[in-house]
């Protein structure tokens, strides 16, 4: 489930992000609320995170913005201001909890569990088990744990499936080493891209037993690697 | 500051520990309060012990702590509700006891201090030297004969641990606490790749002749060959 959280504490960003990630959520950070509506202009976030008080506006107000383009979208207030009259206003603006900092982690994982449950969505594990992937040949069955190309099995571990998935997730689009090594095995804190390495290597003798051509998964040096999908007419 | 986070299985106390790197400090993460009198891979000037209440960490193990580290500034953080309780983690050596839910950042802030009040943070650096081989992992600097090692930062790391434990075991779970600040599910394939580099570096810079050995499923020893 995409979160989205804004909060101009980098600090406490980084400590939500930590939480929502261990909670199986994909997240991404707006610093402000001019920088959380262009994001929501882009992409539909599937649950909004927001502080109150932010460098360029209050966190009402984004709260009322975003209710009113989407009335469905659940949204959780994380604020140090602790006041009823702080709360009553936050879930009037449209929010659908509000809860206080400090904040225990597990408090956090299970409010928002409950408003997503509570808005219909379904939970990160739920979408996870329906993620099947299908694009330039490949078949990608996260469930099943396989992966096939043009109808062939390409025999890939657990975690060179989860690899190959997330680079056909985001055709185009360079994926880091620290991005990749954060999606596969949840580590925030790793600068080595070693092991990373290594998984691809054994991914791309995969690839190129099954005849997949070369030019598909590509390597930019020193960032990381990028799918590069074929152009009709290819 | 070198810190000591008993994690008793808490996510909050993951969050902090998460919080405290990215503070730049240096964390080791423990899965129980006894694990804080075995070999750890630094003295710690610091120690946040967060009481899972099962069983509820009583004034007596508090007390063992405060002998085994007396100048470390310690923090409990407590489910239990009684204020005697409170009182006699207290008087047992604890400088706080506070309760759930606690803010990363305040916590931080007040070990820093009382660390620093009490010199703890001054009493040893994160340097080791055996033989010809030194290991700084404040400053990211590794030597042995008199050469630079050229190691990665987690190598660093997996080093400075393997290093400070010799010539004993050390735990596959502390390797990866330090190297990459995970306790759970701790998959200790990852480890293999990276010291497989090490050896081959050490080797490569020539002079004294270190092994190390691998223990299955237990962890690794260090040791300079005879």
């Amino acid at each position: 489930m995409l979160a989205l959280v804004v909060e101009d504490d980098q600090d406490y960003a980084s400590i939500i992000e930590y939480t929502l990630k261990r909670g199986g959520h994909e997240v991404v950070v707006a610093l402000t609320s001019s920088a959380a509506l262009n994001f929501c202009r882009r992409k539909r976030p599937e649950l909004v995170l927001l502080d109150v008080r932010l460098p360029d506006g209050s966190g009402y107000e984004l709260c009322k913005a975003l209710r009113q383009s989407n009335p469905d979208l659940p949204m959780l207030f994380l604020s140090s201001m602790d006041s009823p009259a702080a709360i009553v206003e936050g879930l009037q603006q449209g929010a659908d909890d509000y809860l206080t900092k400090p904040f225990h982690p597990s408090e956090l994982l299970a409010r928002v569990s409950a408003i997503v449950r509570r808005s219909g969505r379904s939970a990160p594990g739920a979408e996870r088990t329906a993620r099947r992937i299908e694009t330039s040949g490949f078949v990608v069955d996260l469930d099943e744990c396989r992966a096939h190309y043009l109808g062939r099995d390409l025999q890939c571990t657990p975690t060179e499936i989860e690899i190959l998935a997330e680079l056909l997730s985001y055709p185009g689009e360079v994926l880091s080493y620290q991005f990749l090594t954060n999606k596969i095995w949840g580590y925030t804190n790793v600068h080595d891209s070693t092991m990373l390495k290594g998984h691809v290597s054994a991914l791309r003798r995969k690839l190129r037993e099954a005849n997949v051509p070369d030019r598909l998964v590509q390597t930019v040096h020193n960032v990381g690697y990028t799918f590069m999908p074929e152009m009709d007419g290819e | 500051m070198r810190l000591a986070v008993v994690e008793s299985g808490d996510m909050a106390a993951e969050v902090f520990s998460f919080a405290a790197r990215n503070q730049s400090h240096s964390v080791v993460q423990l899965r129980s309060i006894d694990q804080l009198l075995q070999p750890l891979p630094f003295s710690p000037a610091a120690v946040a012990v967060f009481d899972s209440g099962r069983p509820v960490i009583d004034a007596r193990t508090i007390a063992t702590v405060r002998q085994a580290l007396p100048e470390a500034a310690m923090v409990v953080v407590s489910q239990a509700d009684s204020f005697e309780h409170r009182a006699q983690l207290l008087r047992a050596g604890a400088h706080d006891v506070v309760r759930q839910p606690v803010d990363p950042f305040e916590l931080l802030l007040k070990l820093s201090v009382w660390s620093a009040r009490s010199n703890a943070d001054e009493s040893s650096e994160l340097k080791v030297e055996l033989s010809d081989l030194m290991v700084d992992a404040e400053r990211y600097r590794a030597t042995k004969n008199g050469q630079p090692l050229n190691l990665t930062p987690l190598e660093l790391r997996i080093l400075y641990c393997l290093a400070a434990h010799s010539p004993n075991l050390t735990p596959a779970e502390r390797l990866l606490s330090f190297g990459w600040g995970m306790l759970e599910d701790p998959d200790t394939s990852l480890i293999r790749t990276h010291v497989c580099h090490i050896r081959r570096k050490l080797e490569k810079a020539g002079g004294k002749a270190f092994s190390i050995k691998s223990k299955h499923t237990l962890g690794y020893i260090l040791t300079i060959e005879p």
